[in-house]
């Protein structure tokens, strides 16, 4: 049986396996060689890889809670006041 | 108050996961009721805001499971993704760098801003896929269970939902 060398990813499947990797995936040796291969030929791919990287390092960042309880470290987007108004009076 | 002390922490927690308003208002009051009810429960171990930010987790998760009930045997195409790509697979528009400085503490904040209202946009299983997975780094099999997706398919919402946010971010700017 001949030897046939195994398709080389294009960019949406190098996407992918960027996006499962950043998961937490296991990429296969083969998969992994495939995605190095495309990253080293492939620029825009490469700036892809770094943004989805950094895209989930301000996620991350952004869904800490904030180790305080003073209230001036409150976020911009608070509970409305008609909102606090209705709680005020199920909690008294 | 606790309303006055820790509502607003607690709907932006609850904001940064769900999309609609009316029910993370409802969830920072279940929180509230929740905490009142089992104040006695709080070991002084950590911040108690943090406590309360956990029990609202909890019941966001909760919120979800109801919302996603039903198991998603298959994902529906996203055109949008689709159309990032030509028929060989490659980019339709190359991406370029982002010149971004990890040290400035003010791009930072405007980045983490504008990844919040993509965020927003994202539709509702992928913006689930990418909050429980990537913002509450959350147990991929747990995820799987809250939004009734297999674990091919939680990669599939993965993908899209990150390329989607990069299309985001770079549409409105970003590092240009």
């Amino acid at each position: 049986m001949a030897f046939r060398l195994p398709k080389l990813f294009n960019c949406h499947v190098a996407s992918e396996m960027t996006s499962r990797r950043l998961s937490g995936g296991k990429l296969g040796l083969y998969d992994r060689f495939a995605l190095g291969f495309h990253l080293l030929i492939c620029a825009g791919c490469r700036f892809v890889d770094q943004q989805l990287a950094l895209i989930d390092a301000v996620a991350r960042r952004a869904g800490a809670v904030p180790p305080t309880d003073h209230p001036t470290e409150r976020d911009a987007d608070g509970l409305p006041e008609d909102a606090k108004e209705r709680i005020r009076k199920v909690i008294r | 108050m606790w309303v006055d002390q820790f509502g607003d922490l607690l709907y932006s927690v609850a904001r940064k996961r769900l999309r609609d308003q009316t029910a993370c208002e409802e969830l920072v009051q279940e929180t509230l009721l929740a905490a009142l009810k089992s104040k006695d429960s709080f070991r002084g171990d950590s911040e108690f805001s943090s406590w309360l930010v956990g029990i609202l987790k909890h019941k966001i998760l909760d919120h979800l499971r109801q919302a996603y009930h039903q198991t998603t045997e298959s994902l529906p195409d996203d055109t949008m993704v689709d159309n990032m790509f030509a028929s060989i697979g490659n980019w339709k528009q190359m991406p370029h760098r982002w010149k971004i400085n990890p040290q400035d503490a003010a791009m930072e904040s405007e980045l983490e801003h504008m990844l919040a209202q993509c965020i927003d946009a994202l539709p509702d299983l992928q913006r689930g896929a990418f909050t429980l997975c990537v913002m509450d780094d959350g147990d991929s099999g747990e995820v799987c269970k809250t939004l009734g997706v297999s674990a091919t398919n939680l990669y599939v919402l993965l993908h899209r939902a990150r390329l989607r946010l990069r299309d985001c971010l770079d549409k409105k700017g970003v590092g240009k």
